[in-house]
């Protein structure tokens, strides 16, 4: 009696997962676009992954699912985002560097993926001329901020302090090889100061070097805008200028650095799309047209800016030029940091 | 009586039909994919949230929240039926769970874990409201050396997890420690121990080994005999007896507020808080040599602190804007994209959306629990199909779970030599849960001391010096004493218990 009760309990639970199960797939279905376009020989003939070098939840990885989303709908193909974080997003990078040259793994590159690691770090498995560049979609202004507590009120200040006394000033930094520590090493070399010199105690980051700065446990930093926004909007901590070409609406009290009169600080985080070397010519206009499309569409643009994005469009030749030079610049920083031989 | 009219205000919003309905089907997805290894919250909140662009903001966030407690829950399912915790939280869970599973109590152990999930859950809700605001700077007090010497205080829960030689125990904590120095080194980006390879830059990581270590050799060892005595196959009960419950009130209580502690200190994980309170709870027992054995108040404090933690985590999001933990920032970007900005404003430029949060927490995880008793009889029932059936199906989740992660075979590789060393672990007596909690400990503990002797231009009186540090630091030393007594006093019980058994 009780064995079968056990047993007309199991099947009924039995159909009731076949029944979940079954409405999982419609949702799968719903959730992925129907892959059978038959679109003969014109790319993307098939689905196109997008790489993102980090885990999810960060600047790289919500850029490039929104720009997923939109490209699945116009290419009628499905685009999908393969999270490879690790190793500082060199080993997801080199993936890419690695991949058959035909357009369907392509990889969201950053500015430290593409420039930094090649220039600072020594055995890294790619160079920066190791990828097709495909095109820039945005920028994020890099900001110099301190504690709200912080007696300085301006970057002026805040450098003639730090110039007086280096030994006494400890900086934040996600990474010795990241865009935080450059922007810092341009900044005191253009004012003097060998960047050595200024303690810079490197977090696992942007997260945590916010929190430290907050805390008060490092003096200033210099992380990307909307890192430090919020913080700096409700009064816990002070802009005191930025790389931005121009004022930004959502610090508009804020100035530039070369108005601030440090034009040597102008490091740009930068987000955009590379494949590995010699892509088809097919492949690299597909790309670019894209984006520049997706950048003019309102819907597109609106939630790039939500997620703190400046469009900043570069076509293929523009955003390799763009990179080489910064990879020229990062070597001659990197050197001052003495990272690499 | 503001933050119980603003509660109230919050439980209307929830309360609509269309809102239950999404935080019903984040929960539902969070402990479907929190069951599988490899694919947890982190990944699905983000492959959902701009599917959520659609839904108002408040429906959006309730539902992708409802996922991550969902899947934090959905974990510790695998973790005591067949022994592979899905994530670093359930670790401490596959402890006591699984060998209550092969007693043939899979219905009390996962029906504790709802139980104490939903109540230690529920708890530290009330700590979120009442403390957030001033949590938020305690939080932020919290530099590198405190972060240090609250990881000094996790490394010494080693002692409790050793097993039957101490010898044994600290090598394989060494062992972890070793494993987690692999990679790519926080603090320049310069390769330790990779060989050129791009793999091994990646570092170790941690789901590969914890498959590798607790449940392919479970099932290695299981085929050497007959194999179909593995679970006891009579189940007892479904459902945790009476005097379960009564064991089990003071760990659930005491699991919510070490949870939610810990849970809000930005950089650490459910990992450290599950393991914590499972350490304080075998401490403080009389029977300190049940555990590890099939100790119920194990499964109550690892899971109960881990969903304690989860609401922690929301203290820091809400009133800082700053994520804890990885689903915490794919939670922050879905926030964002919904044009909500998390910061020190939210409080006060969004109150309604924050209290319908708040509020949705608590009804989800009442969904949670309606959700779950029902399905622990299925779910038990799944340890009645015959071990040689079962034990490939294991494997191939192991592997699955390896390979989700990263998408790399790489992981995948590295399961199978866990795998390996693992077995040859088990056979050598060395204990496999302290390697897993120094691979999450280390790297935690590298950069806050590497930090910190920055900040300190190489002193280490830094440590000393700091009162919450020093804090950490005395109960630290607490901690082993207090390990090494209830050590002894397993070890008197269990030998008088052998006696017992010989007469």
């Amino acid at each position: 009696m009780k064995g079968e009760r056990i047993m007309r309990t199991y099947t009924s639970l039995l159909s009731k997962l076949t029944c979940l199960a079954i409405f999982l797939g419609g949702l799968g279905g719903f959730l992925t676009p129907a892959a059978e376009c038959v679109a003969a020989s014109a790319y993307p003939a098939k689905p196109v992954q997008i790489v993102v070098a980090f885990a999810p939840g960060g600047s790289s990885d919500q850029v490039s699912r929104l720009l997923a989303t939109y490209l699945s709908k116009k290419w009628g193909q499905p685009v999908s985002v393969v999270n490879k974080p690790g190793g500082g997003g060199v080993v997801g990078t080199a993936a890419v560097a690695q991949a058959s040259p035909d357009g369907y793994m392509v990889n969201n590159g950053q500015i430290n993926t593409l420039a930094f690691a090649p220039a600072a770090q020594t055995n890294n498995p790619y160079n920066w001329d190791s990828f097709t560049y495909l095109a820039r979609i945005g920028v994020t202004p890099s900001v110099l901020t301190v504690n709200a507590n912080s007696p300085y009120k301006t970057a002026k200040e805040l450098v003639e302090a730090v110039r007086k006394d280096p030994d006494k000033f400890k900086t934040g930094v996600s990474g010795l090889a990241g865009t935080g520590a450059f922007g810092i090493a341009q900044l005191l070399q253009s004012a003097g100061v060998d960047p050595a010199r200024v303690d810079m105690v490197s977090f696992n980051g942007g997260v945590l070097v916010i929190t430290n700065l907050a805390g008060g446990h490092v003096d200033f930093v210099a992380q990307q805008l909307p890192e430090v926004l919020e913080m700096v909007r409700a009064g816990r901590l002070r802009a005191l200028m930025h790389t931005n070409a121009v004022r930004l609406k959502e610090l508009p009290d804020v100035p530039t650095s070369v108005e601030a009169g440090f034009p040597a600080y102008n490091v740009m985080p930068a987000s955009g799309y590379v494949g590995p070397p010699n892509l088809p010519q097919e492949v690299v206009a597909k790309w670019e047209t894209s984006i520049a499309e997706a950048l003019n569409d309102a819907e597109f643009a609106a939630s790039l800016e939500k997620v703190g994005l400046i469009a900043a469009y570069q076509n293929a030749r523009e955003y390799r030029a763009w990179t080489e030079e910064q990879y020229k610049s990062a070597q001659k920083i990197a050197a001052s940091l003495g990272l690499k031989k | 009586m503001e933050i119980i009219q603003q509660l109230a205000a919050g439980f209307t919003t929830v309360l609509s039909p269309i809102n239950i309905y999404y935080c019903f089907i984040g929960v539902f997805i969070g402990t479907l994919v929190g069951v599988l290894p490899g694919i947890g919250a982190t990944v699905s909140i983000a492959i959902l949230t701009p599917i959520t662009l659609g839904l108002g903001p408040t429906a959006a966030i309730i539902m992708l929240s409802g996922i991550y407690y969902g899947a934090m829950y959905g974990g510790s399912t695998t973790a005591i039926l067949v022994n592979i915790p899905g994530e670093a939280a359930s670790v401490a869970t596959a402890l006591d769970g699984y060998q209550m599973a092969r007693q043939g109590k899979a219905g009390p152990a996962l029906g504790m874990s709802a139980i104490s999930s939903f109540v230690a859950g529920t708890l530290s809700l009330v700590l979120l409201m009442t403390l957030a605001v001033p949590l938020a700077s305690y939080a932020l007090r919290f530099g590198p050396p405190e972060y240090f010497s609250l990881m000094v205080l996790g490394l010494t829960i080693v002692v409790s997890l050793v097993g039957k030689s101490m010898v044994k125990g600290l090598l394989a904590g060494i062992f972890g420690m070793l494993l987690a120095t692999i990679g790519m080194e926080p603090l320049t980006g310069q390769s330790r121990f990779t060989f050129n390879s791009v793999d091994l830059m990646a570092g170790i990581d941690f789901v590969a080994v914890v498959v590798g270590l607790f449940a392919i050799p479970e099932v290695l060892e299981n085929m050497e005999g007959p194999a179909l005595e593995v679970y006891q196959a009579r189940l007892k009960n479904l459902f945790p007896s009476r005097r379960d419950l009564r064991r089990t009130g003071w760990p659930m209580i005491r699991s919510a507020f070490i949870g939610f502690f810990i849970g809000v200190l930005p950089g650490s994980s459910g990992a450290v808080a599950a393991f914590m309170a499972y350490n304080v709870e075998k401490n403080i027992s009389r029977h300190p040599e049940r555990f590890g054995e099939g100790a119920i108040e194990g499964v109550a404090a690892s899971e109960g602190a881990n969903n304690a933690a989860v609401n922690g985590a929301m203290v820091p999001l809400l009133s800082l804007g700053i994520p804890v933990s990885p689903p915490m920032a794919v939670l922050i970007g879905a926030f964002m994209i919904h044009g909500l900005r998390p910061g020190p404003l939210l409080f006060d430029k969004s109150p309604e959306f924050v209290w319908a949060l708040i509020a949705s927490m608590y009804v989800g995880n009442v969904i949670l629990l309606i959700l779950n008793l029902p399905l622990v009889g299925l779910w038990a029932q799944l340890i009645r199909v015959p071990y040689p059936y079962l034990a490939p199906g294991i494997m191939v989740l192991c592997f699955l779970g390896a390979y989700g992660i990263r998408h790399s075979f790489f992981d995948v590789a590295v399961a199978f030599a866990m795998g390996i060393v693992g077995y040859a672990m088990r056979k050598l007596e060395y204990p496999a849960a302290p390697v897993v909690l120094a691979l999450i400990l280390s790297p935690m503990l590298e950069d806050a001391l590497r930090q910190s002797l920055t900040i300190s231009k190489g002193s280490l009186g830094i440590f000393v010096t700091r009162p919450i540090s020093l804090t950490l630091l005395v109960l630290a030393a607490i901690s082993v004493i207090l390990s090494i007594y209830s050590r002894r006093k397993g070890r008197k019980a269990s030998a008088a218990f052998i006696e017992e058994d010989n007469t």
